[in-house]
């Protein structure tokens, strides 16, 4: 018998909501997406607390439900008065480098991503999961994962000075 | 794999974010359960109006309606214990005597956040509430367990014996690095690493090293093996690494899955980072098969390396099954065979190690990574590859393959996005047939999508397999990728002789040859 429903949101909740943070870039869009996905898995939690990972299983659905979401959002108007995704546009005047020096840039760049290398660049390093798993959480070959990943840092090493990845740890 | 730094900024732009989110999870669980509520109320809205009609059609009657109210409860947080730790002991004290536990294992109490975890060396059991009341550990909250099923002798008796000593409320005390839990017939004297506390999850997370420690345990071993836990926290006899000879060598203590402090100079890190069981030497004991990486300064390197148990617990290094060199090791399969539902089979005795070519940080040679599953097995003296590719490179003497690719033609550009067609065409020139053919390819000036004309049940980059080729054969497919009008330079060109990108010829799961100028027609 696993934990209750309220237990394991109390427990995990914030963990869930995390990671849908990374994914869709927007707070409230990922209370949005986690409220909605915990409230599909509330009438079948008996069946989701019995699997080996269910906070896996949780976080795969939330995948699907992002994608999903996009589809369906992506095709009317949303009255947001913040775009829900940083738009990368080119900088240009004096500011240049000082604007891609600030490690939000980063995030920026992360944000305008198509979602689906994004999700990916989620699973490999904020989950740290093996290519062989994302591809099954996505449903694709272990090849398209890594070439979307190859194309998502691509992007980034390009527009992220070198400086300020070298002044990482 | 060698860095450029640009995952370090990945992993370092979420871990920049997470505060948004920072206190959002107390409200969750009422939001989401007046959620299900109006859910709920909607559908018994729907359902009891259709009733009422078809009542009201057949009788003249009423109907009621009837709303499901969900329950609400929270779990109790930990107060005073040890969050965040975890303490081990393989000695049970019992009326007085210092027992052993059950051979090959060892029982491990951890704390989070909310409750507690406990292993005696088969099943997890957890608590989802804990706390500390007049020096006494109180289990409250919902009770569950991973319900493995261990036949090694004693050990589902110590697991129930460690169920009931926890649920009767054991003296509490933690001094330091030690945690003594008191019942009324037994004593535990765990304790936790002498230096820190492991790791937190989140720290973990965020280098991705050590993560054989952490996480999904590796399939069950044999009563007797060397468990995680154990091998995680041992002293481990490391030979030197010869991709990398900065590498930290000989007699290393590792603590949750690092090696532990003072490294040399320039050395970040040595951790375990794979980690399977394979009976090496038909004892009917499994031995540990583990990954070994090593990061200096911005290179890396690993090294797989098998472990058997020695006279008095000790952990005993057998040798090295591979090593990186030009090439990464991504994962290890130890005993490969046992569960396997096709292909080679039978060889509880091996490990698999999957090798990929993909070594540097440039694009096209990190993506296009040939990667290959190779089995070893031990010899007695050392260990020899019994299957599985030998070589990236396909036997060019064996195979006579010639590939063509036909200018790419672009569609005129549709919503900034250009369509483009490569017929790809594949002679076997050989006197033999060649079997397991496939293209695959990868153009990354702004490339979107891609497909190939065969039909295959997934998007990206074109992966086409084309089969067995005859002598004197020929094959062809066109690959239609789309790329971004962005990408194009200024002339309306991409760069197609950049080395990023390409297409791929294979056998098998080894590389025949590789395709990287092209020329382009536009529409």
């Amino acid at each position: 018998m696993g934990p209750a429903f309220e237990e394991f949101v109390a427990a995990r909740g914030e963990a869930l909501l995390r990671f849908a943070l990374m994914l869709c870039a927007d707070g409230d869009l990922a209370q949005d997406l986690v409220q909605s996905v915990l409230a599909k898995a509330y009438p079948r939690w008996a069946r989701i607390v019995a699997m080996q990972r269910p906070e896996a299983y949780l976080k795969a659905v939330l995948i699907n439900e992002h994608l999903r979401w996009w589809r369906r959002r992506s095709s009317r108007e949303l009255p947001t008065a913040a775009p829900l995704v940083a738009e990368h546009s080119p900088v240009t005047g004096s500011d240049h480098a000082g604007y891609h020096a600030s490690r939000d840039a980063a995030w920026e760049l992360l944000c305008s991503l198509p979602r689906r290398q994004r999700a990916v660049l989620v699973l490999r390093y904020y989950e740290d999961l093996p290519d062989a798993e994302i591809a099954t959480i996505l449903g694709c070959a272990e090849s398209t994962v890594r070439s979307q990943a190859a194309r998502a840092l691509a992007v980034l090493r390009a527009l992220v000075p070198t400086m300020d990845r070298e002044a990482l740890p | 794999m060698i860095d450029d730094g640009v995952t370090a900024v990945v992993r370092e732009a979420f871990r920049r974010q997470e505060y948004q989110v920072d206190g959002a999870a107390h409200g969750l669980v009422p939001a989401v359960l007046a959620k299900v509520a109006t859910r709920r109320r909607t559908r018994h809205a729907v359902t009891a109006a259709l009733a009422v009609i078809a009542v009201l059609a057949v009788f003249t009657g009423v109907s009621a309606v009837w709303w499901e109210k969900p329950p609400l409860s929270v779990g109790k947080p930990v107060r005073n214990l040890p969050s965040g730790r975890s303490f081990f002991t393989t000695s049970i004290v019992k009326n007085g005597h210092t027992e052993p536990v059950a051979p090959g294992t060892g029982i491990e109490v951890s704390f989070d956040a909310q409750g507690i975890v406990a292993y005696a060396g088969c099943s997890r059991m957890w608590w989802t509430s804990a706390r500390l009341r007049d020096g006494r550990l109180v289990l409250t909250g919902a009770q569950g367990g991973t319900g493995m099923v261990c036949t090694a002798p004693g050990v589902l008796d110590q697991e129930s014996w460690l169920f009931r000593f926890l649920s009767n409320q054991p003296k509490t005390r933690v001094a330091g690095n030690e945690l003594f839990l008191t019942g009324s017939d037994a004593e535990l004297h765990l304790t936790a690493s002498p230096d820190s506390p492991p790791p937190s999850w989140s720290q973990r997370r965020a280098t991705g090293w050590g993560t054989a420690c952490v996480g999904e345990s590796p399939p069950e071993p044999s009563p007797g093996s060397i468990q995680r836990l154990q091998f995680c926290n041992s002293t481990l006899d490391i030979p030197a690494n010869p991709a990398l000879d900065q590498c930290p060598h000989g007699q290393i203590r590792f603590d949750y899955g690092y090696a532990r402090p003072p490294l040399p100079p320039n050395v970040v890190a040595l951790t375990v980072d794979g980690m399977g069981y394979a009976d090496l030497e038909h004892t009917g004991i499994n031995d540990v098969v583990a990954l070994i990486g090593c990061r200096v300064g911005q290179s890396d390197a690993g090294q797989v390396l098998a472990f058997k148990r020695g006279p008095g617990g000790t952990i005993q290094t057998m040798g090295r099954v591979v090593t990186t060199g030009l090439n990464t090791i991504t994962s290890i399969d130890g005993a490969w065979g046992t569960n396997a539902t096709g292909g080679y089979d039978g060889l509880a005795d091996s490990v698999r190690v999957w090798v990929g070519s993909g070594r540097g940080s440039d694009e096209w040679r990190q993506w296009a990574s040939v990667d290959q599953g190779r089995v070893y097995r031990w010899t007695g003296s050392g260990f020899v590859q019994v299957y599985g590719s030998t070589s990236f490179l396909a036997d060019h003497t064996t195979y006579n393959l010639t590939v063509t690719a036909a200018p790419i033609v672009f569609e005129k550009p549709v919503d900034g996005n250009r369509v483009g067609h490569v017929t790809v065409t594949v002679h076997n020139l050989g006197t033999q047939p060649v079997p397991q053919v496939s293209l695959f390819a990868h153009f990354p000036n702004h490339a979107v999508d891609g497909t190939c004309n065969i039909p295959i049940p997934r998007q990206g980059d074109p992966d086409c397999p084309m089969g067995t080729i005859a002598a004197g054969g020929t094959w062809q497919s066109t690959l239609t990728l789309t790329i971004r009008q962005s990408g194009l330079d200024r002339d309306g060109n991409p760069n197609w002789s950049s080395p990023d990108g390409g297409i791929q010829l294979k056998v098998g799961d080894q590389l025949y040859t590789e395709l990287h100028n092209f020329t382009a027609t536009y529409s």
